[in-house]
């Protein structure tokens, strides 16, 4: 997982960059978290420029039950810190990401579509990390083996086979996936932002585009019906249009038919 | 209390000026910004943690209009408070 820093290390990081003296250093760090914690004893509430806002949340006295047994117990009242961070501070962590945006969905694409879509994606995706990673993934390896082998056997033999071994496939691919995402965000970490940023990219190129063939589908079907709604229209219109001529002008009607 | 009061604050704690002040306190901030980046967690005792979290992609709703839209993943800051420092608020 990902490496954790503590205060020493910090203060080693504020040595290195900033040529301060160690003392002066670790005296400024603990004033600095001291003096945040004596903010939010008194005023309830810090904003720190560049780090984000700290401040005491009021939390109710309520009602608790246990769901294993049933029983419930009110809990006390009391105060959680909670943390805003601040605007830059979440631009910078967020950059692998920020080029990603708020996509809006149509009616018809729902949750179910991109949960199977996910699962295609993966297949995709699967061998990704393996690449990069080729000591992680003994058993993901066999997992991989494994799926190919079910191809293979699924164009020799028939149907029934076929089908069995689709969901068996399907099933490894689920579990393999779980396994490489969790794997891809614990090394990205440490590998660096490059790799993730292409990764998650990939990742998410391939789901916007299957969602937007979707979309395209819905649009097809859409436009079929329309043209089938307007040649309906037309020959009503042309029927009434018969209609009316027959009952208000008989004579010139017989005029052009004898 | 607000990013001035507390620089003010913490220069007469130090004895510094307040410029001096405000310069350690964006160092500070700095390193744990690139700490952060970097993907690591910044653990200071007796106050708390901070660490990134990576939310997944979702699907919301906007209520206003019923519009639903696909919120891409993105990562965060989380803080989680030391258990020292929740005693402290709630004596």
């Amino acid at each position: 997982m990902a490496e954790r820093i503590n205060k020493e290390e910090l203060r080693n990081v504020l040595v290195r960059n900033f040529e301060m003296t160690e003392e002066e250093a670790a005296n400024v760090l603990e004033r600095f978290f001291g003096l945040i914690i004596k903010a939010l004893e008194t005023d309830r509430y810090v904003k720190v420029k560049g780090l984000g806002i700290f401040k005491l949340i009021d939390v109710e006295p309520h009602r608790i039950v246990n769901v294993n047994t049933g029983e419930s117990v009110d809990t006390q009242g009391y105060k959680k810190v909670a943390f805003v961070p601040d605007a830059t501070l979440k631009e910078v962590v967020n950059k692998p990401f920020a080029h990603f945006e708020t996509v809006a969905l149509r009616d018809g694409v729902g949750i179910e579509d991109v949960k199977c879509e996910l699962e295609t994606e993966e297949l995709q995706q699967d061998d990704f990390p393996l690449q990069v990673l080729a000591s992680v993934g003994t058993s993901a390896d066999q997992q991989a083996v494994g799926v190919s082998e079910e191809q293979s056997r699924e164009d020799s033999v028939g149907q029934l086979i076929e089908e069995s071994a689709l969901q068996l496939k399907e099933d490894s691919v689920e579990q393999s996936a779980e396994v490489s995402i969790e794997q891809s965000f614990g090394k990205d970490m440490s590998q660096g932002m490059e790799e993730k940023k292409s990764e998650t990219n990939q990742i998410l190129i391939s789901r916007r585009k299957e969602l937007r063939e979707l979309e395209r589908q819905m649009d097809y079907e859409e436009s079929r019906s329309r043209v089938a709604m307007g040649i309906i229209a037309v020959l009503l219109f042309l029927f009434v249009l018969c209609g009316l001529l027959f009952l208000l002008a008989p004579d010139f009607l017989e005029k052009i038919l004898f | 209390m607000v990013n001035k009061e507390f620089i003010e604050h913490l220069s007469r704690e130090l004895g510094v000026e307040p410029d001096c002040a405000s310069v350690w306190v964006s160092r500070i901030v700095s390193a744990m910004t690139d700490e952060l980046q970097k993907g690591k967690s910044v653990a200071i005792a007796d106050f708390g943690t901070f660490e990134v979290k990576k939310k997944m992609e979702r699907i919301s709703v906007i209520p206003s209009t019923g519009q639903r839209v696909l919120v891409p993943p993105k990562l965060v800051v989380a803080f989680k408070a030391s258990t020292s420092l929740r005693e402290r608020v709630n004596a």
